[in-house]
C-alpha cells in the first residue's frame, strides 16, 4: 500500500457521488422547484473561498462572504417553530444545520405526497472563519444566518473579498 | 436504461406538491420557498386542474457567480397539477406562508362520499 493517500481520495469521491445520487430524490422538493440537483460548475473569482460540503444530504444552501459577514441561506420550507431547527458551529468554519420539517396535515388522507417532511441535517465548511454567534431570520421558507467573520475584511487563506454594500432594510 | 418517452425538461417540472383529502375538502400543499406572493400565480383550470406559475427571484446582494456556494434554483417555474376529484373553483382559499402554498378547495357536491349504513345482518336472508 504505497498509495494509500490516493486510494482514500478515490473512496471519498465515490462516497460523494453516492451521497449526491441518494439525495437527488430526497431533496428534489426543497427549494429546487422540482429540479433534481445538478452539478453546477463553480466559476472562479467568487468572493470568498469555496464552501466545501462532503455530500449533498441536506437542504440546498447559498453561501456568500462580505467584508464583515458570512451569510448562509438554507431552504427549509414549512417550519412552524424555532425549535424545529438547530444551528451549531463545530469549529470556526464547520457549520451544522439540523431541522425537522413537520407534516402539515397529519390527520388528512394523502392522495399524493412529494414534499419532504421529517429530519434532515447538513454539515458544511464555511468559506471563511466566523465568530460563534449568528443573526438568524426566517422568511418565505428560507433560513438566513449571518455570521460575523473572525477576521473581517482580510484576504487571508485565499479568501478574496469584493466590496458589497450592506443590505438595507 | 431507456425511458418510454421524453418528458418535459426537469427545470420545468415545478414545485413538489401534496394532495390531501379531508372531509369534503381537497387541500393542495406546494413547496415554493423564496417565492413571494407577488411572484406567484395560481389558476384553477376547469374543475380538475391547478396551474402553478411563478418566479424564484434572486435577491442576494452580489452576483450569482460570486457565491461561495450556490445550490438554490432561480428563475421561472410552471406546473400543472391534475386533481383526482372535481373542485368548486369559486370556493378556494389560498394562503402562502413560510414557503408553503396552501390551496383549500371544496370538492364538488357530486363527488362527495355518501354516508351509508351496512345492511343489518339477517335482513337479506329474510327477504331472499
Amino acid at each position: 500500500m504505497n498509495d494509500t493517500g490516493s486510494a482514500i481520495e478515490r473512496i471519498a469521491e465515490q462516497l460523494e457521488a453516492l451521497g449526491e445520487a441518494i439525495s437527488a430524490d430526497l431533496w428534489r422538493e426543497l427549494g429546487r422547484a422540482g429540479t433534481p440537483p445538478k452539478k453546477v460548475p463553480q466559476p472562479r473569482g467568487r468572493a470568498g473561498g469555496a464552501a466545501r460540503t462532503a455530500a449533498r444530504t441536506g437542504p440546498p444552501l447559498d453561501i456568500y462572504v462580505t467584508p464583515h459577514e458570512v451569510v448562509v441561506e438554507a431552504v427549509l420550507p414549512g417550519l412552524t417553530s424555532p425549535q424545529q431547527v438547530s444551528v451549531s458551529l463545530v469549529g470556526p468554519t464547520e457549520l451544522l444545520i439540523e431541522a425537522y420539517l413537520p407534516d402539515r396535515l397529519p390527520d388528512g388522507l394523502y392522495l399524493q405526497r412529494e414534499r419532504f417532511t421529517g429530519y434532515c441535517s447538513r454539515l458544511v465548511t464555511l468559506p471563511a472563519p466566523v465568530r460563534p454567534a449568528a443573526a438568524a431570520s426566517y422568511e418565505d421558507g428560507l433560513l438566513a444566518l449571518r455570521f460575523q467573520r473572525a477576521s473581517p475584511g482580510t484576504g487571508s487563506d485565499g479568501v478574496a473579498v469584493l466590496h458589497v454594500p450592506d443590505k438595507v432594510g | 436504461m431507456t425511458t418510454m418517452h421524453e418528458g418535459p425538461p426537469p427545470e420545468r417540472a415545478g414545485p413538489p406538491v401534496d394532495l390531501v383529502r379531508r372531509g369534503d375538502r381537497l387541500i393542495l400543499l406546494a413547496a415554493v420557498p423564496g417565492v413571494r406572493p407577488s411572484d406567484l400565480w395560481v389558476s384553477i383550470v376547469g374543475d380538475r386542474q391547478v396551474l402553478l406559475e411563478g418566479t424564484v427571484a434572486y435577491r442576494h446582494p452580489l452576483p450569482r457567480e460570486s457565491l461561495a456556494l450556490g445550490e438554490r434554483t432561480y428563475g421561472p417555474f410552471s406546473r400543472t397539477v391534475h386533481l383526482p376529484l372535481p373542485v368548486d373553483a369559486g370556493q378556494v382559499a389560498v394562503s402562502l406562508q413560510d414557503g408553503v402554498l396552501t390551496l383549500d378547495m371544496r370538492v364538488r357536491a357530486e363527488a362527495v362520499h355518501l354516508h351509508w349504513q351496512p345492511r343489518e345482518a339477517g335482513r337479506l336472508e329474510r327477504h331472499g
